[in-house]
This record gives C-alpha cells, structure tokens and sequence, in this order.
C-alpha cells in the first residue's frame, strides 16, 4: 500500500505490488495511515521514514528483531510514546480516521478510548472482574448498573471468557490464569468501544493453550476491529494476521499480504528472518 | 479445542476426495471407450484431464500455504503432506486413464480379433486397486491400506500375461500389429493404475500409523 521506494541504504522498500493510483486509493480508504515518519528517542533515530497504512478490520502484524521499532511505531498509534520524556516524531504523520493524531486538536483519552491496547504481561487492576470491564465506563460516569451488567457481559462473551468467570465476577481478577487474565485485559479494552486494538507481544506469557485461546479470540475479533499486533512468534503472525511488516533497524522493509510474506517474500532480508537464518 | 484453520484441513481432504472421484470416473469411462471403441466418451476423458490437473495445483498450494502459515506438526503435518503425495498419484492415474483414451482414438472403430485377452479382469482389478485405496483413506481403515499393495502382484502378472498375448497375436496377425502395440499400452497403463493405488495406499498407511511401507519397509529397517 505504501509506495515502493528506495531506502538510504539503497534498500527497497517492498509493499504490494500495486499501480500509483491504487496505492493513492487505498490509503484514502485506511482506517490508519502513516506518512514519512521519522522517530527519535533523544538523539537517537528509532524509526526511520516509515510509510504504512491499515485497512479497517484487518489484522496486521509487526515482526522484527528486538530493537527494531515495532513495539515504538505500535505505541505512536495511541501516543504512549508521550509518557517517555525523550521521545519524539520528528517528521511524518499518523491518521487515524483521516485525524492527525498529533495535532494539539486531538484529545488523548478520547484517543485512546478509540485505540485500545493489549500489554505483553497482563495488567488486570487489583479489583473484581466484574470492575475490570465496568470501571472503564464508570469513570467514564455511567452509573446504570444494567447497562453496567450488559457490558460486562457482553465484552466477556466478546473475549470468550464469559463460560469461565460468569459464576465468580466478584472474585478477584488476580486470581485467574495467566490466560485468563490476559484475556480479561481484552474484554476490558472492547468495554470502551474502541475501533482499533494494539496487541504487543500479548502472548509472550502464556502457554500454547492460552495461546491459542487468544489467537482464536483475535481471529474472531478482527470482525469488529482493526488489529495491530507486534509478536516475535512468527508462526503466530503466519497463523492470525492478514498483513505483515516486517521492520529492521527502525525501517520497514517489507509489508504485503501475510500469505505473500510467509510463502514467497520479496526481500532477502524477510526471508532470512522469518526462516530464522538472520545474522 | 477446535482451531479457526481446521477449515483449511477438512478443505484439503475434501478436495482430494473430488479429485479421487474424477480419476475413479475417467478409468471407468476410459476403460468402457476401449471396450466398446466409444470414441466420444474417449474423448470426454481427455477432456476431463485439464480438471484433474488444476485440483493437483490447487492441492499442493494449498497444503505448501498450509505448511507455510500453520506450522503443522505431528499428525497435521501427515495430513497435508499426505494430500501433496495422494493428489500426485490421482494425477498421474488421470493421465493413464487419458492415455487409455488417445489409444481409444488411435484404434477407432476397428477392433483387432481377439483382442481383448485379460484387459477385462485387467480392468476390474486396476479399478478395484482404485476404489479400495480411496476407500481406505476416507473411511481412515489401515488395515485396508497394509494389505492393498500385496494385491498389486495380480496386476502385474496379468499386464505380463496381456503382453505375451498380444505380442504373439502381433507375430500372427501382423496387420493389426498397430492396433495390439496400442493394446499393449493400454494393459500398461492398466497396469500403471494399480501401482499409483498401492501408492495411495501406502501413503495412507503412513498417515494413519506414521509407519512407512514403502520399498517393503525399509525405513524401518
């Protein structure tokens, strides 16, 4: 989607192989679309000259080595960045919904209310389950304990937790599995309608089976959202996204259908990495 | 747990169980041509090869994209592999049963006298080979897919049979020397049939008890 350019290292940058017009067409209908960024924390270039853009309702993973800029470009989306002193955009732009998120108009709770995220470990509050998902509205200052009650429901159902908790909502969330928990931290994150989940590495704690649990329930999601997810397990990205990216060194070398990337990748430097031959 | 590319798996199997019911198709209509020298259902056959050809590409993307983005391990990676292996035996049972079909159109209207020898219970049996193979991959029946391949030797003895036949029928009726040579290799083909069965079937076999049966066990040994 992006355009086919060459890098500073004289590296292209491989998207899909589409016409100029088609690129144009496709990121005026992204649901995020991102613009020459350039990243820096202090003075160090994080992300370099980074174009992208997402479809509504697709699920796009983020692969790389450690330090390659994923999880950076990931927190852009919801301004997490901004709680790093050092941090900044140095050049580019970030849409969402055609909004420059980084305009001062931009008001950051309603952000992220509308970018939701998912954390590597699992980060329930130390309340019930039932106020896990609840407490989101209630600051919000819904009070109606059956609109409270619908959501609740709703949003475990939504996260395929509901058969497991719905007769012990007021016990502690820290009592549950690793699984469980991270799967609650979905729930928590749909209770406040969002139109976008981050994940960063959401299954890194958890066993196979809490894995596949969570594959399944983003699989399931992707319906409703649009799902960015930053993993190094590569057959995790194989098995859930629709697109992938894969970022070096702070630079995005290539990004195109998961199919495309997994079974026949344009970059040398792709497939050294996604057959574990990096290095 | 059921996992969301299941699907991809069941779609797998049920494309090799089509393919399978063409090949199944085309031996019999192909076999029925030569008998009766019924050129437009000879015809038919051939055009029928085209079908069976895209179901193998599709197959082997298929499980290659599979094998790719699911990482399979254990009995799912059996199953997919598997299909690579069966859907390569239907191919080339289709382009025997093909090739029974362009001798169809070789002999035309004109049968030699006599001609026939064992082609008939020939016929049977590669069918049979066929059927069973198929049969013990969709119903999982290892049992059935050990004792296929020992049945293969009566194929063999009878295209052997066919060939010294036929090749004495040459050396009498030089004539229609042509028409017994296009014989011969329509017993070949016959032939040829039952061995991709045996392979099947031994294909089968691995896939259900991951034991390896090909050239008499030697990866057992």
């Amino acid at each position: 989607m992006t355009k086919t350019k060459e890098e500073p290292t004289g590296a292209k940058v491989e998207t899909n192989n589409m016409s100029n017009s088609k690129q144009e067409a496709a990121a005026s209908s992204s649901l995020i679309q991102i613009k020459d960024l350039d990243f820096f924390y202090g003075s160090k270039q994080a992300l370099f000259n980074i174009n992208l853009n997402m479809l509504e309702k697709e699920v796009t993973a983020f692969i790389g080595p450690s330090g390659c800029g994923k999880s950076t470009l990931l927190r852009c989306f919801n301004r997490m960045n901004d709680l790093v002193d050092i941090a900044r955009i140095e050049n580019g732009t970030i849409h969402i919904h055609g909004h420059d998120i980084n305009s001062e108009e931009i008001d950051i709770i309603e952000l992220r209310k509308k970018v939701g995220m998912v954390f590597q470990k699992s980060n329930p509050f130390p309340k019930s389950i039932y106020e896990n998902i609840a407490y989101g509205l209630k600051i919000q200052g819904v009070k109606d304990k059956q609109i409270l009650d619908e959501v609740v429901e709703k949003c475990l159902r939504g996260a395929a937790l509901w058969e497991e908790v719905k007769d012990r909502l007021n016990e502690n969330a820290l009592g549950m599995s690793g699984g469980q928990q991270q799967r609650l931290c979905i729930a928590r994150t749909m209770a406040v309608s969002p139109n976008i989940i981050l994940m960063d590495e959401p299954c890194s704690a958890l066993d196979p089976i809490a894995t596949a649990k969570v594959e399944e329930l983003i699989h399931e999601l992707k319906t409703k959202y649009t799902i960015v997810i930053v993993t190094h397990n590569m057959q995790q990205a194989a098995r859930v996204s629709d697109k992938t990216a894969f970022f070096y060194m702070g630079k995005l070398i290539e990004l195109g259908k998961t199919d495309d990337i997994f079974m026949n990748p344009k970059q040398s430097q792709t497939e050294a990495y996604i057959s574990g031959k990096f290095g | 747990m059921k996992r969301f590319f299941d699907d991809e798996i069941k779609d797998l199997r049920s494309k090799i169980i089509l393919m399978g019911d063409k090949v199944t198709e085309m031996t019999n209509e192909a076999i029925t041509a030569l008998i009766e020298g019924n050129v437009d259902l000879a015809k038919k056959v051939i055009g029928t090869d085209d079908e069976v050809d895209n179901l193998e590409v599709e197959i082997d993307n298929d499980a290659v994209r599979y094998i790719s983005l699911r990482a399979p391990v254990a009995k799912d990676v059996r199953i997919v592999t598997i299909c690579m292996k069966i859907s390569n035996n239907l191919e080339r049972i289709g382009d025997e049963a093909t090739s029974i079909a362009k001798r169809v159109l070789k002999l035309g209207r004109q049968k030699p006298p006599n001609s026939f020898l064992e082609l008939g219970i020939l016929s049977e049996l590669a069918v049979k080979a066929l059927r069973l193979s198929l049969e013990s991959y969709i119903e999982g029946d290892a049992v059935l897919a050990k004792d296929l391949p020992g049945q293969d030797k009566e194929l063999d003895r009878l295209h052997r049979k066919n060939y010294d036949g036929f090749t004495e029928l040459i050396s009498q009726n030089s004539e229609f020397s042509a028409q017994f040579v296009e014989l011969i290799l329509a017993s070949k083909s016959l032939e040829r049939i039952g061995d991709h069965a045996s392979n099947i079937a031994v294909e089968v076999y691995y896939l259900l008890e991951a034991k390896d049966l090909r050239h008499h066990g030697i990866a057992d040994k």
